[in-house]
């Protein structure tokens, strides 16, 4: 029962700081694409990959901690239904390319980045156990 | 105001797709990631039709950015394709990939026009 006391915390705090994120102005950034958005959901791929690469490693890390930052903070932080509402505004707006490119650097930054946070774990994990 | 709603809708959301995506998983034991598939495919429905409502700025807050957006998740989306592609399931990871990006953005289109022709 405790691990959905961690759960519902860390949701609720990756919830609250993606609207918080989300609000606010970047570089006075006026571009099409939502970059607010791509920030957020490609820090918490490479930010998940990394946590989750060193706790499963890390003897006896508990599960209910790895619980409530992964499945909670990092799940909820990152989103999947507002980039497709972005995406599909995008495209009704007339902006096909930027819809494309959206989605392309969504999957594209997200795979490579978590993939960096992979091999940065492992380096760590070697470091810290030498 | 705005805020607490979000955190309450995202700790319920949070707790909805660890649920749900643990029971799809012990359902489907495949090489396929089918719980977070379904969860976010199902959230992107969700969210055209709360999106079509003209709700205020707390429902909104409380169902859209809060629950649906906690609900569901892009990290292990994200997360599990790339174990997908460590565990030489190239395929896999590249239907989960391209076939979230597209019934997600079909769904949303279609929570939409479902909620019109209510």
């Amino acid at each position: 029962m405790r691990k959905y006391v961690y759960i519902l915390i860390g949701g609720a705090i990756g919830a609250v700081l993606r609207v918080v994120i989300k609000g606010i102005n970047l570089f006075n950034y006026s571009g099409n694409i939502p970059i607010n958005t791509l920030i957020i959901n490609i820090s918490g791929a490479f930010i998940l990959m990394f946590f989750l690469t060193v706790a499963f490693e890390v003897a006896g890390f508990d599960a209910n901690i790895r619980l409530g930052i992964s499945t909670g903070f990092l799940g909820a932080f990152t989103t999947f239904s507002t980039l497709c509402k972005e995406t599909v505004v995008l495209i009704f707006n007339g902006y096909y390319f930027s819809a494309f490119l959206y989605i392309l650097l969504s999957f594209v930054l997200g795979l490579a980045t978590a993939y960096a946070g992979y091999i940065l774990a492992k380096k760590y994990i070697v470091k810290i156990t030498k | 105001m705005k805020l607490l709603l979000v955190a309450l809708g995202g700790a319920l959301g949070s707790i909805a797709r660890y649920a749900l995506g643990k029971k799809i998983t012990e359902k489907t034991m495949g090489k396929f990631p089918a719980g977070t598939f379904i969860i976010n495919i199902t959230g992107a429905i969700m969210l055209g039709v709360v999106s079509s409502i003209n709700t205020d700025i707390y429902t909104y807050a409380l169902f859209g950015d809060g629950f649906l957006g906690a609900y569901t998740t892009f990290s292990t989306f994200m997360y599990e394709g790339v174990n997908l592609f460590q565990n030489s399931e190239k395929k896999n990871a590249c239907i989960y990939i391209i076939l979230s990006f597209i019934l997600g953005i079909l769904g949303y289109i279609a929570g939409v026009v479902i909620f019109k022709n209510i």
